[in-house]
């Protein structure tokens, strides 16, 4: 839990300053919005479990060096 | 997409692009690859870049009316699309980059006690102010933050006149293929200037219009360089991580100014975040364009959270960052010229009847 508070944090204030949008619009934002903050999350998550986890950096690095 | 953009605030933007990490990744492999000759680079790089603006710019006239994005998705929607998301993937990938540059650096030179995920979220946080601002309030800022920092440049060669060695920049042309090397370094950088034509339509984006942007920028990142070579000379200058600040930490301006580095620094910074914002205002776009019903605005916060987990899991360190300028010119190379070239080819006017029956 400690280890995405930081994330989770970010996303909950995010949530509160666009509730009120999320609200009135259609569901295709919410979504959306949804789905990019589950991504944030996970990709989080899996980063902090796993120091050696592949970087697209150095995939990049590997390929057009 | 909005078109109340001036002229002058176009070139801003094209100056910002230009400037703001142009001037500090590229120096190191630059001068590893033509020494005492590399701020060539930035000039030849600045001229090739002409070329897939002008294929851009060739194609936009097509459509008088409409942005290129959207002309793209009107003519040939699957095509359109799909060129679409790979832009997109390449401006997330940039955005990416440069939040994480912008944390480093803070966190390495100025904020060293504050954690990288609180200054990426201030960063991001700004972004999605632009974005919700929209592009027209964007722009303006780029018109008020982007000059102090340009103006500042122009006027470090006087500053640093005292300490300039001018033998550092000889023998002049020694390795002519070192320039061309060096210019591919740069390139990489100054192919983010596509992303103008995709944002803008003909009525904001004309080619000849923004010259003057180009050639400021050209001019700005030519001055850091050689002020790099003049007072550290090639060999000391590829030790740093960031030339242009151990530059600018060089000058001295009587005994109260002796840290002017803060004050420059203080400028570069808005660059920094008005690029980040309007990078991430046209991934906004892209997404709205992509998925039907989506709210620009509503989608910033999102797409600014993502790049910002993304921007810590992409990258391995500080030092890969700079390390990946050497692999940017083939990367923004297929985009910035593979991609205007296939759009060139794909986007023909269509043939009107009275055109065809004028030339029965």
């Amino acid at each position: 839990m400690k280890d995405f508070a930081p994330v989770v944090v970010l996303i909950v204030l995010a949530l509160v300053s666009e509730w009120k949008g999320y609200k009135s619009a259609v569901a295709a934002n919410r979504w959306f919005a949804a789905a990019l903050y589950t991504a944030s999350i996970l990709i989080w998550v899996w980063m902090t479990s796993r120091p050696d986890l592949p970087r697209p950096g150095n995939w990049i690095d590997g390929i057009f060096r | 997409m909005q078109q109340n953009v001036s002229k002058l605030q176009t070139n801003m933007i094209a100056v910002l692009f230009m400037v703001s990490i142009g001037i500090k990744h590229p120096p190191v492999p630059m001068i590893l690859a033509a020494r005492q000759d590399a701020w060539m680079g930035y000039i030849v790089a600045g001229i090739a870049v002409l070329l897939p603006l002008w294929l851009m710019d060739a194609v936009q006239r097509r459509f008088p009316d409409v942005s290129l994005v959207e002309a793209m998705i009107s003519r040939r929607p699957w095509v359109g699309k799909g060129v679409l998301l790979l832009y997109g993937f390449v401006f997330f990938f940039t955005i990416s980059h440069d939040i994480r540059f912008l944390v480093s650096l803070l966190s390495v030179y100025l904020l060293p006690m504050t954690p990288l995920f609180v200054l990426a979220g201030t960063a991001v946080f700004t972004a999605v102010l632009f974005v919700k601002s929209g592009i027209v309030v964007t722009a303006r800022a780029s018109v008020i933050l982007g000059p102090p920092f340009v103006v500042m440049v122009f006027f470090l060669p006087a500053l640093l006149t005292g300490q300039a060695r001018l033998a550092f920049l000889s023998p002049v042309l020694e390795r002519p293929l070192g320039v061309a090397e060096a210019s591919l370094y740069a390139f990489g950088h100054f192919a983010e200037l596509m992303l103008i034509p995709l944002l803008f339509g003909q009525r904001t984006f004309r080619l000849a219009e923004i010259l003057p942007g180009i050639a400021v920028g050209i001019a700005v990142t030519t001055i850091m360089i050689l002020g790099e070579l003049v007072l550290f000379g090639p060999d000391l200058t590829t030790m740093f991580w960031d030339p242009p600040y151990e530059l600018i930490r060089q000058l001295r301006v009587t005994d109260f100014l002796d840290r002017l580095d803060m004050v420059i620094a203080a400028a570069w910074m808005p660059t920094a975040l008005l690029k980040i914002g309007i990078t991430l205002y046209f991934l906004c776009q892209v997404a709205c364009l992509i998925v039907p019903n989506l709210n620009a605005k509503l989608a910033a916060a999102p797409v600014g959270i993502l790049a910002l987990v993304c921007s810590m899991w992409f990258f391995d360190s500080a030092v890969q960052l700079g390390e990946l300028t050497e692999s940017r010119p083939i990367l923004f190379g297929v985009f910035a010229l593979f991609v205007p070239l296939l759009l060139f080819v794909v986007l023909r006017p269509k043939k009107t009847k009275n055109k065809v029956l004028h030339r029965k």
